[in-house]
């Protein structure tokens, strides 16, 4: 184990305030440029979507900012660079992912799945518990099946687990790499209230979704990533009724007179 | 590709003139055991390489071979290429014999149940005197005859011999490759589960290649012995089974020509041993300091070039070819092709496409599906959706068979199918897709299409290995490409499945479930991951493929698309069923908006038709 640098430290990262900036990232997968200058900002608090086409680098971003893939360009957080460092101690200064994919630990059970995201942020057992009282209470199944495998959970509740997991770390910011996949709407809609309030509290999330749909109607500003580029930003609701991005990303528009808006 | 070119033409042309460089013919031994080691190696490097088990029996079935062909000749008086195709067969059915118990198992058995074998043959071949002439072997084997030549005596027409057949090895072995029998042999080792739902049994596949590996060594042991003129035990010990190993993993595990460099490698490596070692250790066991270099030379290759060194050998002559690769942007569109869409299996009457009565399936301790009925009437959309956690995809994976219910019965199409192998429920018309798309990474994006249609292609193991099957592949190519074209992945078809974005991995699992031509497609939330564009087009080719006259179950969250499309709409909460009904009357049902829907909006990624809302159904 490597002695970890000072910002790392967990007492410190209590502090931090999650403002992440990320100026001009590039990376790519052998000759495939996936980013080709990605600059974007989120403010502590601040709830920002990242929406796109299949394809467009989106969870690329994600992956890069958490440092899992060779990136240039600078990846600050509270204006201090991370560039630098390592995922884990990205994540120790108080980065989480909730990946593609769920990539649990699938022979672990799934109070050990979330425990080990606590241990892996170096929090105190009264901290663990707290976090583990919150992740409990937004998803109650996690609770009843706690001893249980975590390959033997459903997908909907793999995905829960995954979620769950990146919050017992304790993050200051969240970077969600479509967690909606496969949750029913109820759940949607609880998880989504959930990291409102946390945002309220001060968390910051960066989302990147398909479901535009649900994405705009949640976040506080989105991006519009499309061929490793942000080539729109703005409000999220500004960006919701803007013609091309209803047509490119919310299938037609959202209200539509006769039976179906997507034929015209 | 001109240097890929003069690589195999320099290389052939060595293999032609090489008699005469090495002029004294004694060292002619040396290419030929050469050529003997690469015909097992191309057998074990196909076997691990494509069916993913390894073999530590190939040089028993090199014995087999040769003692086969000695004892028939020498003792019966047979004529030698009988006695040939005699040792062959033995291989074979000894290899069905012992990988028929083993090939069940999943995981690495196949090496213990080889490496038994190797030891027993062994043993046999040294103890049983009267039959194997134990450790002084058998003498007096004949050459083999051809025609005008006459009798082959001598090295040199063995050296042709052995050569032509390591060629002809590694040309059956590309054919197989790029048969329909390798792509289910790609299918198998990416995911079981979703090869057998294709219809795929890899039981039989797998043995199939175990055989041919075997019947590669016979042939081999065989040429041995008539060269000879002699066989004993000692050439085919355990030693030389971890030697073809490491000239498998040495060459490159994935590249077959890579079988010949590391058996030219391992065997120029364990001559140069045996003459040198014993100069080093006077105290003799150099047999024993072989195994120790085998074994460096084993983690070597595994740490410095896990993929082998082949790949490094032929990286100058791929470069240019993947430049070339990357322009290839068809610019025309293929032909359109005659897309069959006439589905399979049995023709059914009015019987319901999907009858469940009364299933219940337990893990353990936890109730999945409780005592669950329902019934889908043919030519339907039907919708089952749910909390997280109910039961929807253990009740499609009770349907296509991949588990069994605990109690209760459900036919298809009237026939009674819940004790049927999946393959065979494959085989019936259903096909599926998975929540987690499960698509054979490293086969191009066509090639995964073509998985589907391994139910319509009549091409078979041996077929594919003499690569008699052109007309099918250009028939199925074309099929495939419509198919692609259908669902907007055209411009991806040649490039390797891995490099596709998550949203365009469902589309090419609908593809090739839509390549079975089934009559009963079970869709699990094929949605998730795409775009707000692409669910709309999803939505669009659901109803066609119901105007084609397939049945549709659909697993989904995406209400908006439920609503949309579906005729009716079953609500699973707990393994029970809570509702079941048309769209508008579930929707409105008070559990369903306490267990699933929620009170408030509901965020959908596909618009809920306006007039829906208000309880009126849509034209779709």
């Amino acid at each position: 184990m490597k002695p970890l640098p000072a910002q790392g430290s967990p007492e410190e990262a209590r502090d931090l305030r999650g403002h992440l900036q990320v100026y001009d990232l590039h990376a790519s997968y052998g000759p495939i440029q996936a980013l080709r200058g990605a600059t974007l900002e989120c403010a502590p608090g601040e709830f920002v979507a990242v929406i796109g086409p299949n394809g467009a680098g989106k969870s690329t971003l994600l992956r890069a900012i958490l440092g899992l893939l060779p990136h240039r360009g600078e990846v600050l957080l509270d204006g201090r660079s991370l560039r630098a460092l390592p995922t884990e101690n990205r994540v120790r200064c108080g980065l989480a992912l909730v990946p593609e994919r769920r990539q649990l630990f699938d022979t672990l059970s799934v109070l050990d799945n979330l425990l080990l995201s606590g241990f892996g942020r170096g929090l105190s057992r009264p901290r663990m518990e707290e976090r583990l009282r919150l992740v409990f209470s937004l998803f109650p199944v996690l609770a009843e099946r706690q001893r249980a495998l975590a390959r033997s959970l459903s997908g909907g509740q793999q995905q829960m687990l995954a979620i769950g997991r990146a919050l017992m770390s304790e993050p200051c910011v969240l970077l969600m790499d479509e967690p909606l996949l496969g949750l029913a709407p109820l759940i949607v809609s609880e998880l989504l209230g959930l990291l409102r309030r946390l945002c309220a509290q001060g968390l910051s999330v960066v989302l990147v979704e398909q479901n535009a749909r649900a994405a705009l109607s949640v976040a506080d500003r989105a991006y519009v990533l499309e061929r490793g580029r942000i080539v729109q930003s703005g409000p999220a609701r500004d960006l919701q009724a803007d013609p091309a991005v209803q047509r490119a990303y919310l299938g037609g528009p959202p209200e539509p007179e006769a039976s179906s808006g997507r034929e015209s | 590709m001109n240097r890929t070119w003069l690589l195999r033409g320099g290389g052939l042309l060595l293999l032609l003139l090489l008699p005469w460089v090495l002029r004294d013919r004694l060292s002619l031994t040396i290419p030929l055991v050469i050529g003997l080691h690469a015909v097992l190696a191309i057998g074990l490097t196909l076997l691990a390489g494509q069916a993913g088990q390894v073999s530590l029996g190939q040089a028993a079935f090199y014995g087999i071979g040769a003692y086969t062909a000695a004892l028939l000749t020498v003792r019966l008086g047979w004529d030698p290429w009988v006695a040939l195709g005699m040792a062959v067969l033995v291989a074979t059915s000894l290899a069905y014999a012992l990988g028929a118990p083993v090939m069940v198992l999943r995981g690495h058995y196949l090496v213990l149940g080889t490496l038994a074998l190797n030891v027993v043959v062994e043993v046999i071949l040294r103890n049983w005197q009267d039959l194997t002439g134990g450790a002084n072997g058998l003498s007096g084997v004949p050459p083999l005859h051809l025609g005008p030549l006459g009798e082959l005596r001598g090295t040199l027409p063995y050296y042709y011999l052995t050569w032509g057949l390591v060629l002809l090895s590694l040309r059956m072995g590309h054919n197989l490759l790029r048969s329909r029998a390798g792509r289910a042999l790609a299918a198998i080792r990416a995911s079981e589960v979703a090869a057998v739902s294709l219809g795929i049994p890899p039981t039989r596949y797998k043995l199939q290649l175990f055989a041919y590996s075997a019947a590669c060594a016979a042939v081999a042991g065989g040429l041995y012995a008539y060269e000879l003129g002699f066989v004993s035990p000692s050439p085919f010990g355990f030693e030389l089974s971890i030697a073809v190993l490491v000239m498998s993993v040495l060459g490159g595990i994935h590249h077959l020509p890579g079988a010949v460099l590391g058996a030219a490698i391992v065997t120029l490596l364990r001559e140069l041993l045996r003459s040198l070692l014993p100069q080093l250790f006077r105290g003799g066991a150099s047999a024993e300091y072989e195994a120790v270099v085998y074994g460096l030379l084993l983690a070597a290759t595994v740490i410095a070039a896990p993929t082998g060194l082949w790949p490094l050998l032929t990286y100058w002559t791929r470069r240019p070819a993947q430049e070339l690769r990357i322009q290839l942007e068809r610019p025309v569109p293929p032909p359109p092709a005659q897309v069959p869409t006439d589905p399979i299996g049995p023709a059914h009457g009015s019987d319901p496409a999907v009858e469940v009565r009364s299933v219940t399936k337990r893990f353990g301790g936890l109730v999945a599906v409780d005592g669950l009925s329902f019934t889908v009437r043919p030519g339907e959309i039907y919708a089952i959706i749910g909390p997280n956690g109910a039961g929807k995809t253990t009740v499609l994976n009770l349907i296509t068979g991949l588990l069994r219910p605990t109690t209760g019965t459900f036919a298809l199409f009237g026939f009674p199918v819940h004790t049927l192998p999946p393959e065979r429920i494959a085989s019936l018309g259903v096909a599926r897709t998975f929540q987690t798309p499960r698509v054979v990474w490293d086969l191009t994006v066509l090639d995964n299409v073509r998985l589907g249609m391994h139910l319509h292609l009549r091409t078979g193991f041996l077929t594919s290995l003499l690569g008699l099957n052109r007309g099918e592949e250009v028939r199925s190519t074309r099929q495939a490409e419509a198919l692609l074209d259908r669902l907007g992945l055209a411009a991806h078809a040649h490039e390797i499945a891995a490099n596709l974005p998550f949203g365009s991995l469902r589309l090419l699992e609908l593809a090739r479930a839509l390549a079975l031509r089934p009559r009963l497609l079970l869709l699990d939330e094929p949605a998730s991951g795409l775009s707000g564009e692409q669910r709309g087009e999803l939505a669009r080719l659901i109803q066609e493929i119901r105007e084609e006259g397939t049945t549709v179950v659909l697993v989904e969250h995406d209400v908006g698309m439920v609503l949309q499309v579906a005729d009716r709409v079953l609500v699973l909460h707990q393994g029970r069923c809570i509702a079941e009904g048309s769209p508008a009357v579930v929707r409105a049902h008070p559990e369903v908006i306490s267990a699933y829907l929620g009170p408030g909006g509901v965020q959908v990624a596909t618009p809920i038709p306006g007039d829906l809302r208000s309880g009126q159904r849509a034209q779709a």
